[in-house]
């Protein structure tokens, strides 16, 4: 079901009951009583309209919460000592890890030994190497290509690779936990099967109708700088999941498309040599789609590689916006 | 290839609170938000009652409720003008683009200034507007 006239509705309630409040202030000022009166029934109206479909939006979410973890808390302390060498210190980290048998998180923490070079994800690796092997992490590159080893870090979703231990401590140690965004596997690591199924919702490929051209290359597809400048942020995208786990309407609703979908549907949506047009728009037109998004901005603030999909989601919200105007 | 048993954490509007440790504004936007849809409600059918019975106990619960509900708009009333900010400017105001490209692509032009001041200024009259209202009903 396309979104559009549901959401032009609660926009227009939304930017006009500020417009009414106002105007009563100031009839409240200069006019007789009648007119405030009158304004007062309109600001009635519209705060029922813009309750009612808040309420609507938000018992739409398909929220089948499993029981809240219990978190076994952090008595437990590992702590192998390492010979420290010269410029290093030791720092604690606090692990929350998923425990899959009990169901429940339990912290445990680990004294290592860092410099001002080692990251979050080095921390983790030396625990698991030196003191528990037990404790799982998913990471591949090491260097913030690959998106592996996304956690969260003092309750910030971050890239344990590019985080630094020593300017993360906080009260004498580092919080480290899993992103809980993502269906949780084991300790640190979460399942990204949902969040792929949800970046192939969006078709996240250019479409040519052009298929001999596609199957005997005889020409280049040209771009502008000013066309490439278009898409370039977001093709930045790593798919590391930051940006979903610290998006709170993904959190709080299951069906939500999320940030990382909608900012390449936007990507591929402004690349001059996808030919798939306004389909890309209809695809996405939908309430746990790009209208699911509350724009709280969360979104960017984590992303590691900027590629800002709180803007994405915006401009695509005003170019389906144009699209609906244009057509009524 | 068999599938690992995972546990589910999504689905709690609890989850918002997270955000408080590493986003403050995007935690008052999304709880002023959640506050709001049921505040709204109540506003209209205190509003409504008391234009039918002119009561002056339920006016001024009318003129409490509209002074709350206009403090409870004021996080999303800064989005729609930033969000227009962000789209005019392609995200270079109030934007998170990356750097490098932001450095090396972004034109820096003077209507910018303007964008970027845009949500501001509409913050003033807003607030304005609620100390008019607040001295015009309770001085």
């Amino acid at each position: 079901m396309k979104a559009s006239r549901y959401i032009v509705l609660l926009y227009a309630t939304m930017v006009l009951v500020p417009f009414l409040l106002f105007i009563t202030m100031l009839a409240t000022a200069f006019a007789d009583s009648a007119l405030v009166r009158l304004l007062e029934a309109l600001i009635a109206v519209g705060l029922f309209v813009y309750g009612i479909m808040g309420i609507v939006e938000l018992f739409a979410y398909k929220s089948a919460p499993e029981k809240n973890l219990q978190v076994v808390s952090g008595n437990e302390v590992v702590s192998i000592q390492i010979p420290k060498q010269k410029n290093e210190r030791r720092i604690r980290m606090q692990v929350k890890r998923f425990d899959k048998d009990n169901k429940e998180f339990r912290e445990v923490s680990y004294v290592v030994n860092a410099n001002r070079f080692t990251t979050v994800l080095d921390g983790l690796i030396s625990i698991k190497s030196e003191q528990d092997s037990s404790l799982s992490v998913r990471y591949s590159c090491r260097m913030g290509i690959c998106g592996s080893c996304g956690i969260v870090v003092n309750g910030k979703p971050s890239l344990a690779c590019e985080t630094c231990l020593f300017d993360s401590v906080k009260d004498e140690k580092v919080e480290v936990e899993p992103m809980q965004a993502h269906p949780l596997l084991k300790d640190l690591v979460t399942d990204f099967d949902d969040f792929f199924e949800k970046h192939m919702q969006v078709q996240p490929s250019l479409y040519r109708k052009d298929s001999k051209e596609q199957t005997r290359a005889a020409s280049l597809y040209k771009q502008t700088n000013k066309e490439l400048e278009k898409y370039l942020p977001f093709s930045y995208c790593i798919m590391c999941g930051l940006c979903m786990d610290a998006c709170p309407v993904v959190n709080s609703n299951k069906e939500f498309v999320g940030p990382q979908a909608l900012s390449q549907a936007y990507r591929y949506y402004k690349d001059s040599r996808d030919q798939m047009g306004e389909k890309r728009l209809n695809i996405i037109d939908k309430l746990d789609s790009v209208w699911g998004c509350e724009f709280a901005g969360a979104c960017s603030e984590v992303c590691p590689k900027g590629v800002d999909p709180a803007t994405a989601i915006q401009a695509l919200k005003f170019d389906i916006f144009k699209d609906y105007l244009a057509k009524e | 290839m068999e599938k690992e048993e995972a546990y589910d954490l999504r689905g709690r509007q609890s989850s918002i609170i997270r955000l408080a440790r590493f986003d403050l504004d995007s935690f008052v936007h999304m709880l002023f938000y959640r506050i709001l849809v049921f505040a709204a409600l109540l506003t209209a059918v205190v509003l409504v009652v008391n234009l039918l019975l002119q009561n002056i106990g339920l006016t001024l619960i009318a003129k409490v409720l509209v002074l709350i509900v206009w403090i409870l708009f004021t996080p999303q009333l800064f989005s729609v003008f930033k969000a227009v900010s962000l789209v005019s400017t392609n995200g270079a105001v109030f934007g998170h683009l990356n750097e490098a490209f932001v450095r090396a692509r972004v034109e820096k032009k003077g209507i910018y200034l303007l964008y970027k001041a845009l949500p501001y200024a509409a913050m003033a009259f807003w607030f304005g507007g609620f100390v008019v209202l607040l001295y015009l009903w309770f001085a």
